[in-house]
Order: structure tokens, then sequence, then C-alpha cells
């Protein structure tokens, strides 16, 4: 029996919804059964916030769902965000996004909507679903390297950069040099772009496993990132301590930041690897 | 016994300071590494690690330099278009004269679209693996301040009295940029302009740029005797001819030893002589008239022609293996007529000049009908000739503002203009304005449009301009803007919008019609307001 899709991304009775979804196919007669999702407390506040995490969690239920049955389950996303909003957001971010958005088995409806609409919704994606799904919304091997290597790129960046702070630290604990005030400055571990640029990956975390059974997916990578992150606060509390120290700084005061420094340029170490180890059975997978 | 550390003030900084903006998505990180080294050299660092705010630091912190990343969160690290790169061709557009150096991971890894140089130089620095070798700070400072130099030159005319490079057409950003290709080398120079478009001006850029000890030394080759121009370039030795100096004479090709010498109308040397000067080019000798020994000098020589060298050839007026020396490197210097977008920079810069000598203080202000005029008009003497139009101008009026009776061309100019007007086989078809039909709002009249695309399509590049003035002031905004729309050329759609601003220039700015038009414009021209109000 073909399921629909039934995608609710609000805190709103989604068992009512699924009911009143079940009923309106029994009206009209169509053998289909409602398969409900509700939001993920996975998705960062970003993604939630642009309205469009439904759509990754409908490429996640995609990727999840066996092979035999994904063509053609018409989906059906229930929302707080006006069409109009979500349509022009979806159309700025484009790729796989936009081609779900725009297959006719897929549709949006904003709460509020009445009993009419709802049937018309659901005759429409129920035939809409007679048409394949695009090629390319589900992410392949190719995708999931370009990621990766993205990431390590920004993660051998700031090695770079917490090598070069490293030496820095010890070249001041020497009393060789005076530490320039910038390097007292509070840094976040991750910027908003950054955060953003891992979730993208983080969405393709069950096409991972299923491409990398052996590297555990993205598990390493994103347990290392975790570390990373911890690392970072640590981090931050020691230049903290630091900056409360004025201008009179003693070597030994500078010694938690350098053992923190160099904790994190070994999590930032380790999380290269993960992204290396994992690309090597990407590949190895692509080529198979 | 080591100091102990202290986080004074490290390199505060001041006034003399080049101000250095750093755009990358570690800039958080990044920053204090490079302010730690160079900000005791002289480096004033500021950071910003969002592409999308790029922009608003630019304009509010106005660095002399950019140290720009390519690669930002969100780009396909196999894709062809980084974030970094799509910025570089935005800076370059906005902020001309600010400098920018890629700093990138991989020199071999550089994504950098060309139209975001077109033709101008660009710097690169790969970023370094920051630690106790500091091999890298002096070449970072030193890339940093080669490219604020080269900004500097290529954006301020002033610098070398370079009037000529007014404009940002992509014609004249090619030619600054081959100028500095050639200062950075040695190699022959061939330019190509009509009279007054500033050949000897590109030349001088082209030494002082270079560099060279020597002098500067320049010669124009029409209308000279071959026996004078062979004793004034290549000297003569006592006793070489009839009245020469008892202790000889040095040429040009010596004086300029170790400096440039430019020969302006080469097609005008005599064959005779071009044998000399391809032993001058090929082999650095020149022998002097009655000499009996070749004498060595290291002698830049750039030449000049307002001719075809293919047709030059052809007629024998130069010899083809010096032809094919002379033009190793070629820079075109385009004519006024192709460059009316410029007209309103040159307008100002000489109105400035006129004030200065004259004592007076007109004002720069353009107006339409001025502008008018000087786009219908023919400026066989270039810039030349539009610099001594203007300052006849203020010269002679008696306001403070140049009205179109204060423009007074040249008698040679006023026999193009004459010809036009009375329709003589050279003239442009002045169409008399076209009688409009009635047009809804929103509509645009198709056959009036198609009528006007035929007529101006006809017409040569020049004659377009006037053409598209004469009507402006008749038409239908709607229909001059759909018309302007359907221009091909970027070039003439680029003039054509500044036709259009100057045709809708005199409507008041509360006009609800004309927001809607420059709308309108905009979009079809894929302009931002920004383009358009320039």
């Amino acid at each position: 029996m073909r399921r629909i899709l039934l995608i609710n991304p609000v805190d709103y009775p989604l068992i009512e919804l699924q009911q009143l979804l079940e009923r309106t196919i029994a009206e009209l007669g169509r053998p289909h059964g409602v398969v409900a999702i509700s939001q993920s407390n996975e998705w960062s506040n970003e993604a939630r916030s642009m309205g469009t995490w439904a759509l990754d969690s409908v490429i996640q239920e995609l990727i999840r769902r066996p092979e035999s049955d994904r063509p053609g389950s018409p989906i059906l996303v229930c929302g707080l965000l006006r069409s109009a909003y979500l349509d022009m957001r979806i159309r700025e971010i484009g790729g796989r996004q936009l081609a779900l958005w725009e297959w006719p088995g897929f549709a949006y409806l904003e709460f509020g909507f009445s009993e009419e609409q709802l049937i018309a919704t659901t005759y429409q994606i129920i035939e809409g679903a007679k048409t394949s799904l695009p090629a390319g919304i589900l992410p392949s091997v190719g995708d999931l390297l370009r990621m990766t290597s993205e990431i390590r790129h920004w993660l051998e960046n700031r090695l770079r950069n917490a090598e070069g702070a490293l030496d820095i630290y010890e070249r001041a604990m020497r009393g060789e040099i005076v530490l320039h005030r910038s390097h007292l400055d509070p840094v976040a571990a991750l910027t908003g772009e950054h955060r953003a640029m891992l979730d993208r990956l983080w969405v393709l975390e069950e096409v991972a496993v299923r491409f990398a059974p052996r590297t555990g997916g993205l598990g390493p990578l994103k347990s290392a990132v975790c570390d990373f992150e911890s690392r970072w606060e640590t981090l931050e509390i020691a230049r903290a301590v630091l900056r409360a120290g004025a201008v009179d700084i003693k070597c030994e005061a500078i010694s938690p930041v350098l053992a923190a420094i160099q904790q994190v340029r070994d999590m930032l170490l380790a999380a290269i690897v993960a992204t290396r180890k994992l690309d090597n059975e990407l590949t190895e997978c692509e080529e198979d | 016994m080591a100091s102990r550390p202290s986080i004074e003030n490290v390199g505060v900084a001041s006034g003399d300071q080049v101000r250095v903006l750093l755009i990358d998505d570690e800039a958080d990180t990044l920053f204090p590494l490079l302010a730690q080294e160079l900000e005791s050299r002289g480096f004033e660092f500021h950071k910003e690690s969002s592409p999308d705010r790029a922009l608003d630091s630019v304009q509010s912190i106005k660095p002399d330099v950019i140290l720009l990343d390519l690669h930002f969160p969100g780009d396909d690290r196999w894709g062809e278009k980084t974030t970094g790169g799509r910025l570089l061709t935005r800076i370059r557009r906005r902020f001309p004269s600010i400098a920018v150096v890629v700093f990138t991971t991989r020199l071999d890894d550089v994504d950098i679209p060309e139209e975001a140089f077109e033709a101008q130089p660009h710097f690169a620095f790969a970023k370094p693996k920051f630690g106790r070798d500091l091999e890298w700070v002096d070449p970072l400072a030193g890339t940093m301040r080669d490219a604020i130099d080269a900004a500097q030159y290529l954006c301020d005319p002033e610098a070398l009295n370079l009037d000529f490079l007014v404009g940002q057409t992509p014609a004249m950003r090619h030619v600054a940029g081959m100028i500095r290709a050639a200062a950075n080398n040695a190699m022959t120079v061939l330019i190509y302009g009509e009279t007054g478009t500033g050949k000897q001006l590109a030349a001088e850029a082209i030494h002082k740029l270079s560099g060279r000890a020597g002098r500067f030394e320049h010669f124009n080759c029409s209308g000279v005797h071959e026996e004078t121009l062979e004793a004034t370039l290549f000297g003569y030795e006592s006793g070489a001819f009839s009245g020469a100096r008892k202790t000889g004479m040095p040429g040009l090709f010596e004086l300029s030893n170790a400096g440039t010498l430019f020969l302006d109308e080469i097609q005008r040397m005599p064959v005779a002589l071009q044998d000399k000067l391809i032993l001058v080019i090929e082999h650095k000798r020149v022998r002097r008239m009655g000499a009996t020994k070749d004498t060595l000098v290291d002698v830049r020589l750039i030449a000049a022609t307002n001719h075809n060298l293919s047709d030059l050839v052809d007629e024998g007026a130069i010899r083809e293996d010096l032809a094919q020396r002379l033009s190793r490197l070629p820079i075109v210097l385009p004519p006024l007529r192709e460059r009316m977008e410029d007209l309103p920079e040159f307008f100002k810069i000489f109105v400035a000049k006129a004030n200065a000598t004259l004592g007076k203080h007109v004002l720069d202000t353009l107006r339409p009908e001025v502008f008018e005029k000087f786009a219908a008009y023919d400026w066989r003497g270039n810039i030349r000739e539009l610099e001594t139009t203007i300052e006849r101008a203020v010269a002679t009026t008696r306001s403070n503002v140049l009205l179109s009776a204060d423009i007074k061309f040249s008698p040679i100019g006023r026999r193009v203009m004459e010809q036009m007007a009375s329709g003589s086989p050279d003239a442009a078809p002045l169409e008399s304005p076209i009688e409009l039909k009635a047009v809804e709002p929103g509509g645009v009249d198709a056959e009036v449009v198609k009528t006007l695309t035929n007529q101006l399509e006809s017409l040569s590049l020049d004659k377009r301009y006037a053409f598209l003035l004469g009507q402006g002031a008749h038409l239908q905004k709607q229909i001059l803007v759909e018309f302007i729309c359907r221009l091909r050329a970027k070039t003439h759609r680029k003039v054509g919008h500044k036709v259009l601003a100057a045709a809708l220039d005199p409507l008041p700015r509360g006009d609800t019609d004309l927001a809607r038009i420059r709308q309108f414009v905009c979009s079809h021209l894929k302009l931002t307001e920004l383009d358009f109000n320039q």
C-alpha cells in the first residue's frame, strides 16, 4: 500500500492531523496509508528558522525508506510559514530542495487550510506521485565527498591558524615576544556560516551510513567536531582569565591557554583524520 | 633573564599606516597572527568573516588593501565559482581604486573569474604555515605594498598625469593593464591611436612605471628630412656631413640610454633608416652617421602610429621585419567618440584645469544640452581637442555654468558638423523626431520601436549617439527605454543608459513615472540603482 508522507514541522497535534488525512484519503477512495513525521530536534535553529528543514527531513525520510517503496510516495508538508515565503527561500537555495518542491507529488499547506483545500491537495499529490521523483533529489556519494572536502578545507585552515597561535603563545611564555592584544579577543568555535555548513552534512547522516557503514557514517566526524567545540570552550575560558589579568601577565597565566590550544589542535587533527577515513570508504563505494 | 610578557599595546595604528581589511571566514583566528607580525611594519588590520557583510565593511573601513580569501563555507570545493571570486568581481566594480591581494591556500588552486580583472594587474599570496619561521612576513608586506602602488597608478590619473586614463570602460581598463604589463618588461611597444588620444602620455606612463633610470625622449618622425632624422636619432661623428659639429653629436638613442625613446608617427620613418632601427631593437647597437663602430645602448623603444600596420607593410611604408618587431606589445587607445560615457568625467577634469589656469570659477556641471552638443561632434582631435574646447569655453563664458552657446568648436570640427547637417554623403542622417502614436500607459508601440531600431542600426556608432540624443527630447519615455533595451552590444547599452539619464534628467525627481522607468531600465540592463546613477 502506498503511503503519504505527512511532515509536521511545528507543535501541532500530529495524530489528529494524521487522522484527518486518513479520513480524507478514505473519502477519496484511494488505497493509501499515512506516514507521519514530526519535527526533529537534531536540526539547528538556523535550519529550522529558515523553514526549509522540513524538506531536508523529507529527503532524509526518502533515504530511510526501502528502495522498492521509495518512488512515487506522495508527500504533504504542513506548516505555519506562508507558502509564498517558503517558495522564495527554496528558489534561492535551489538544488534538490527546489526539485522536491516542484515535484507534483509534493505539496505544502499552510495551517488554517480548509477541508476542501486538504481534499484537493491530497488528490493532487496522489495523482502527482505517479510522476517519478526527479533524478538527483537523493544525495549521491559524490555529494558527500564534496561536502566532506569543504569541511576538511575549513578544518585545515583552522588547524593552520591554531598552530600559528600555539607558536606565538609559546614564544610569549618564554618572554621572546609581547602578545598582540587581539590574541585575547573571544572567538566562537563556529560561526553561523560554519555551523550551517556542518548542518548540511549532518542532514545526510542516513546516506553516509548506507555508503560508508564500516566507518560508521558521520558518527566519528560528528563526535570529533563535538570534541573540538568542547575544547574550544575550554580555550575561551582560559583566554577570558588571561584577559582579566590585563597588562601584567605572568608566564604561568599563559600556560592554561597554551594547553587548551594544544588540545584544540589535537581535536582538529582527529576531525581531519575522520574526514579522510570517511572519504576513503566513500571513494571505494563510488568506484564499485 | 627573559622579560615578563605583557599585553601592552603593540602596533597602535597611526595615521601613516596602511589600512588592511582581511576578508576570510577564519578572519577571527587569522587576524591575530597577521597583526602580531605586521602591525609593527606599518599595517593596520581590520577583519570581516562574513562575505555578506564584506562590501559594507569595505565601504565603511575604506582600506588601502584587501586580503581576500577565495573559499567560504557553502562553496562547492570542486565547483567553478567561489564566493571569494564573486566578491572580487564586485569589489573591482565598486571600489576600483582599492588594491586586492587574493589570500588563498594554494596559488595553483586559484579560481579567479576573468571578468574580475579585465586586464588589471592582480596579486595573490599563498597562506603560509604560521610559526617560528617568519619568512612569509616581508614578502606579504611587499606584495600588499606592490598591490597598492599598482592600484594607485591605474586608478589615480593625478598620480602620473594620466588624464587619458580617465574612465572605467572595458577598453580603458584594458589599456591600463597593458601599460602596467609593458612597464614590467623591456619589450618594444607599439601604441595605436588617433591624434590627441594620449599616445605620448601613455609612453611616459610606461617609462615612469618601469622605473628605468635613463631619460624619456620623444620625437615625431613626420615632416623631417631623412638626413636630419638620421642625425637626430642615431647621432653623427665629426665630419659626417657638411655643417656637422666638430665634436660630433649623440643621437636620441644614445641620449635615452637606460631610458625610453618614444617615436611618434613611426610610419613616416624612411625605409632606408629602418635597417638601423632594427639593429637597435635586435642587437642594442646604434651606429652614428659617419662612424665605423657601433655603440651599445640599452633603450626601451615605444613607437606610435595611427595607421594600420598591415596596410603600411602592404604599401611598402614599413618593412615587414620591422613591423613584426614593433608589434610585440600593441596598445590601442580608443578615440574619444568611442568613449562618450567618459565625457562627463573628462569635463570635470578639464573645467578644473581651465579654472586653475585662468583663475576662473566655472562650475563643472555638465548640462544635458552641452552633453548633446559634445556627443554630436566628431572629435577628430580627440581628448586634446576636447581639452582645448573646454578651455576656450571657460575662457570666454560670462556665466559660471557652461551653456551650449559657450561651446565653440574649432574651424575644422565645425566643418564636420556642417556636413552632418547638410546631408552630405558623410553626414549622419539626423532624423526629425518620430511622430508619436498614442501609447497606452505601460504599453510600447512596437511599430515605432521597430522603425527606430532600423534607423539606428543603419548608422555608424558615432552617429547613433547623436541620433539617440536628438530623439530623446521628443520620444515618450517608455519608447526610449524599450529602444535602449534592445541595443544589443553592451557598449551601446551602457551609452544608451547614459543617454537615457541625460534625456530624463530635466524631469522632476518626484515623477513616479520616472521611478518606474528607472526600475524597468535597471532590470532590463541588469543594472543596479547605483550603476544607473553613476
